[in-house]
């Protein structure tokens, strides 16, 4: 039986993983990869807590994450790729990011 | 917008011709430093004109406030523009309208950016005239910061020794205490539950419980003593008069530093004054060490500006006694002492002003048989220097006299302690007198041309206004007595 | 008649709409753009104006128009047509991207408008998202392709992961109270602010708008955006986008913070970190525009004491501090952007003998920074003296204290910049800066708009007073 608690626990471990990446991971698009993975957990709660409240807006909101997501992975992609033609590297230790 | 006011209102004129003198300089052109300089002196001299009339008109049998002003400003909290002439203030609006007046004088020969220092000039003192004016705690807080940002462009472009150090280290110590009474100024108004910053509303007894008015003294005490050279916050003071230029060393010693222990009066004192009598002793042992603390300093400098400066924290020290006493004849002496002080420093500046501007030495070891020079210009600063060792004639003689005697009354120890230091500080001064003025000239500086006329005309007013006070004293203790009286009466047992 | 209450919204989406088709003609018309959008941004002022007193709400109360919002609606659009004037030359951006600039800009409005009348989530996640994304790419068009595409990165980042952490925050609101509508949602919270999980829920929710304003620990964007980006950006950044986040802050916060002393608590840390972070961060800078964004997260810390105080005037302050920024971070912008004309970075010792290059820009950065440093008569000093009396008024003095021991410490470098503008004598000499009439007829409103807002606040006070009891 998967009851709404195992949902919540499976997204809050996707979540944590992905958190924990972007802090540890220093490619670029590995980083970004653990956002994505932030926010699919977010999806997945949504949808569980949607079906366990009975409610539609959470699944209205699932859709309209997804569709965010591709506009921002359209941007982010699109800046990331500027970068790699530009200094060959994605690697966010190698830009001077994290200066002062 | 509701407004109240009896008769014309000339304090609010006064702030109007200093505001006035500001927007004129600021249209015209930067090449007419003539113009700007007379503009400068019409309304600085207008200034004086009224704040002279003023001090005369009020009546003195009277007493109370006097010339009430009153327009809602921000009916929402409370807050009102509310001026009114009573026996603290006027003393200080004369002081203010005297020095600012001899300052632009003193001023005449600038040549470098006139302009902008004028402008920034007169901003300065109108926040310096609606403070002493004001009885509205807001309007208090925006005069107190509007007096205090102009000093550090003035001090940093115009200024000498160690300019851009001195006008930081003033700026910021001034507007820590800004930040001290900010927080105690709004805890007042939201504790005291009526909505309103109106002073005179705000002092009526039981307003404040005994809890709020000590936690809100101390605050007070502590943001405004910074400004009037308590030690231990004194430090900014004589680096900053040594930085500033002399017409901004005039000012700031000679009423800026006023506005300090007036803030501790005015808002202190008047609204906490149950806060006061529990800090009492503190505030007369801060007093008693920095009347020390400058005369011990003072003796130890070789630069003739810090000599007045450090002179400065121990005069203040005894306008800090004078107010912690709780007495009459304290407060009489404290206020007075204000005045004379104010008038005396700036003499002192303003000599040591045209000293410098022909030897460009402040270094009293290179100075030397100046009266022998400039006996005229060595006649003004001795006088003054006089005048800051208390001799009998002169104005702060009284001051100083009517502060020892409560003092020594009320805390004898203390007071026997500040007497003896003051007789070292007149050895000091003496000794200073001496080596500058006396003894041989230093043989670079025989050429120079004594004071002329038109450029002694502003220290000459400012001898005939120690002498004038030092001699019928009785002119300003009546006028001081007018309130401080009924506030001593007023006390809570 | 409905759609009237959608006009200025409609009025920003026509106008991009109007650059859309404007930047497909192909070649660079750089006046004949100019033109356009200072037009429509000042007509877009005058929709704002006209629909300040419009009431009611759209698409099943899930869009709510009221004086708040209009009155946010208005100073986003004058932020545009500020930041819209000074693009006359745009120098820092690529010129094969410039006609893009607008066609980003005015979206980014709308989707600021939209921000600060939804009271979804829903709506607030689409146009949060919808203002962050024109912004990543108008950071990243800087003509320097190397720092405009770091910081554009950086910004996007943090952005994303913020935004992330928002979502989070929503969907345990959600689970917790079976709603995203924030109206049910404020009826449901106040019995439930016992529990942990919606504290941290909300907080987490509201850790979108705190990236936007960069309350502390979401600022780390803030000083690399600034300085990566274009003048012109990161003016609009510190100004609009600011000012959106203030607004929709004050607005959740007003409808869901209920009284919970934790959530108070909480807050309360953001601020003073914030404001503590900010300025012994920004002492230690050398880049003017790293400066401000230093600066500006101290600012965040100021508007959350307004905001947290929970009460009437609290919020009537943090809406007076909103226009307060707008109009001060603007005016130290507009003197970057004139005195640092060919787009590169400025060193704050850069400044060096503004005074004599433009005695104008001196004043008005002079007193630009006065106010921002929270001196009177300024219209900063009435904002923070505004926030800091509603603070009080719940007690909270220790919170007033530190934040004016801040003022103090900022007071340092606004007057180093002071310094570097009235004091310094350039290294080489340089020549007077040739300013247009409009220029000089703007950077004078501004002062005058900054010392008259602060001596006579009467009427911007009454109406961030009325804007804000709309909200209770």
């Amino acid at each position: 039986m998967v009851t709404l608690n195992s949902y919540l626990t499976l997204s809050a471990v996707l979540f944590s993983i992905g958190a924990v990446g972007v802090f540890t991971q220093r490619n670029a698009l590995i980083m970004y990869m653990c956002i994505e993975l932030m926010l699919n957990a977010v999806n997945l709660t949504f949808i569980a807590f949607s079906r366990y409240l009975n409610d539609l807006g959470g699944h209205v909101f699932v859709f309209m994450i997804m569709t965010v997501a591709a506009a921002e992975a359209a941007v982010g992609l699109a800046i990331i790729m500027a970068l790699f033609r530009n200094k060959e590297t994605v690697n966010v230790d190698e830009i001077n990011l994290s200066k002062g | 917008m509701p407004m109240e006011f009896a008769g014309f209102p000339f304090l609010s004129a006064i702030l109007i011709s200093c505001l006035a003198g500001f927007f004129i300089i600021l249209c015209l052109p930067e090449a007419r430093a003539r113009e700007i300089k007379w503009v400068g002196a019409v309304c600085s001299g207008m200034t004086l004109a009224l704040a002279i009339y003023l001090f005369f008109a009020y009546d003195k049998s009277r007493g109370g406030l006097q010339f009430v002003e009153r327009v809602q400003w921000i009916p929402s909290l409370g807050i009102q523009y509310f001026n009114a002439a009573d026996g603290f203030n006027l003393p200080n609006l004369l002081l203010s309208g005297i020095v600012f007046f001899t300052g632009v004088l003193t001023m005449w020969e600038l040549e470098i950016r006139v302009k902008e220092f004028f402008a920034l000039y007169f901003l300065m003192v109108t926040g310096v005239f609606g403070l002493f004016m004001s009885m509205d705690l807001f309007f208090i807080f925006v005069w107190y910061d509007v007096s205090l940002f102009p000093m550090y462009p003035l001090i940093a472009i115009w200024g000498t020794t160690r300019k851009e150090y001195g006008a930081m280290k003033l700026t910021l110590y001034l507007l820590a205490g800004s930040a001290l009474i900010l927080p105690a100024i709004l805890y007042l108004f939201v504790q005291s539950g009526l909505n309103t910053f109106d002073i005179v509303r705000l002092m009526q007894p039981g307003t404040f419980t005994a809890y709020q008015q000590k936690f809100a003294f101390i605050l007070l005490y502590l943001g405004f003593g910074i400004l009037a050279g308590v030690w231990p916050f004194h430090t900014w003071s004589p680096v900053g008069h040594v930085a500033a230029p002399h017409g901004v060393s005039m000012v700031h010693a000679g009423v800026l530093m006023k506005i300090g222990a007036f803030g501790v009066l005015r808002v202190a004192m008047f609204l906490c004054p149950q806060g006061w009598q529990h800090w009492a002793q503190l505030m007369a042992l801060l007093a008693s060490i920095g009347i020390i603390y400058g005369v011990l300093v003072g003796l130890r400098q070789t630069d003739l500006k810090y000599v007045i400066g450090y002179s400065s924290v121990s005069h203040m020290g005894i306008v800090g006694l004078g107010l912690s006493t709780m007495t009459v004849s304290g407060l009489n002496g404290a206020v007075f002492q204000m005045f004379a002080h104010g008038v005396m420093t700036a003499l002192l500046f303003s000599s040591v002003g045209y000293i410098y501007d022909r030897t460009h030495t402040k270094a009293i070891a290179e100075l030397g048989g100046l009266s022998r020079i400039m006996p005229v210009a060595s006649g003004y600063f001795i006088v003054a220097a006089m005048a800051g060792m208390g001799v009998p004639g002169l104005a702060s003689f009284w001051g100083e006299l009517l502060v020892l005697l409560s003092a020594f009354e009320t805390y004898p120890i203390r007071g026997t302690l500040a007497i003896s230091a003051l007789a070292v500080s007149a050895l000091f001064m003496l000794r200073v007198v001496q080596k500058t003025f006396y003894g041989p000239a230093n043989p670079k500086y025989v050429d120079l041309q004594d004071v002329p006329f038109s450029l002694g005309v502003p220290r000459m007013i400012l001898v005939t206004v120690i002498l004038l006070f030092g001699f019928f004293p009785s002119l300003l203790l009546d006028m001081i007595e007018t309130a401080s009286i009924p506030f001593i009466n007023g006390l809570p047992r | 008649m409905k759609w009237m209450l959608f006009s200025p919204e409609i009025f920003y989406l026509l106008a991009a709409l109007c650059f859309l088709l404007l930047s497909m003609t192909g070649r660079l018309h750089r006046r004949r753009d100019h033109h356009i959008a200072l037009a429509l941004a000042v007509a877009g002022v005058a929709v704002c104006v006209a629909s300040l007193q419009l009431e009611g709400s759209l698409f099943s109360e899930t869009y709510k128009i009221d004086l708040f919002s209009q009155v946010f609606k208005l100073l986003l659009s004058v932020g545009l047509a500020l930041v819209v004037g000074i693009c006359s030359e745009l120098r820092g951006i690529q010129e094969r991207y410039e006609h893009e600039v607008y066609l980003l800009l005015f979206p980014c409005t709308l989707a600021t408008m939209l921000l600060v009348s939804s009271i979804h989530w829903l709506g607030v996640y689409v146009s949060l998202e919808l203002s962050s994304y024109s912004l990543y790419i108008l950071v990243a068009l800087r003509k320097d392709w190397t720092q405009g595409i770091e910081a554009g990165l950086k910004y996007f980042l943090v952005g994303v992961f913020a935004s992330a952490m928002m979502l989070f925050g929503m969907v345990i609101l959600y689970g917790t109270t079976g709603t995203l509508d924030v109206k049910q949602l404020a009826q449901i919270l106040p019995g439930l602010m016992s529990h942990a999980a919606v504290v941290v829920g909300l907080l987490l929710a509201l850790s979108g708008f705190f990236f936007k304003l960069a309350v502390f620990p979401f600022h780390f964007w803030a000083a690399d955006v600034y300085q990566g980006a274009a003048h012109q950006i990161a003016a609009y950044i510190a100004t609009v986008s600011k000012v959106a986040a203030i607004a929709v802050l004050v607005r959740m916060v007003a409808m869901l913070g209920g009284s919970s002393d934790y959530f108070v608590h909480v807050l309360a840390v953001l601020s003073v970190v914030s404001m503590t972070v900010g300025n012994l961060a920004a002492i230690a800078q050398k880049d003017l525009k790293r400066l401000l964004a230093y600066s500006t997260v101290a600012h965040a810390g100021y508007v959350l004491i307004g905001i947290l105080s929970m009460n009437p005037g609290g919020y009537a302050g943090a809406i007076f501090y909103a226009m307060a920024i707008l109009v001060m971070k603007f005016t130290v912008f507009l003197v970057l952007v004139k005195v640092a004309w060919d787009g590169t970075n400025l060193e704050v010792d850069g400044l060096a003998g503004l005074h004599r290059r433009s005695p104008l820009l001196a004043m008005a950065l002079m007193v630009a920074l006065f106010s921002l440093a929270g001196l009177p008569p300024t219209v900063g000093f009435t904002g923070k003296f505004l926030i800091f009396t509603a603070a009080m008024e719940r007690g909270h003095f220790a919170l007033v204290l530190i934040a004016m021991i801040n003022v103090v410490i900022s007071l340092y470098y606004y007057l180093l910049m002071l310094r570097a503008a009235y004091l310094l004598e350039p290294q080489e000499q340089c020549s007077p800066l040739s300013l247009s009439a409009p220029i000089k007829l703007l950077a004078g409103a501004l002062v005058v708009v900054m010392v008259a807002a602060g001596i006579f606040p009467r009427y911007l006070m009454d109406l961030a007073r009325n804007a804000a009891q709309g909200l209770m």
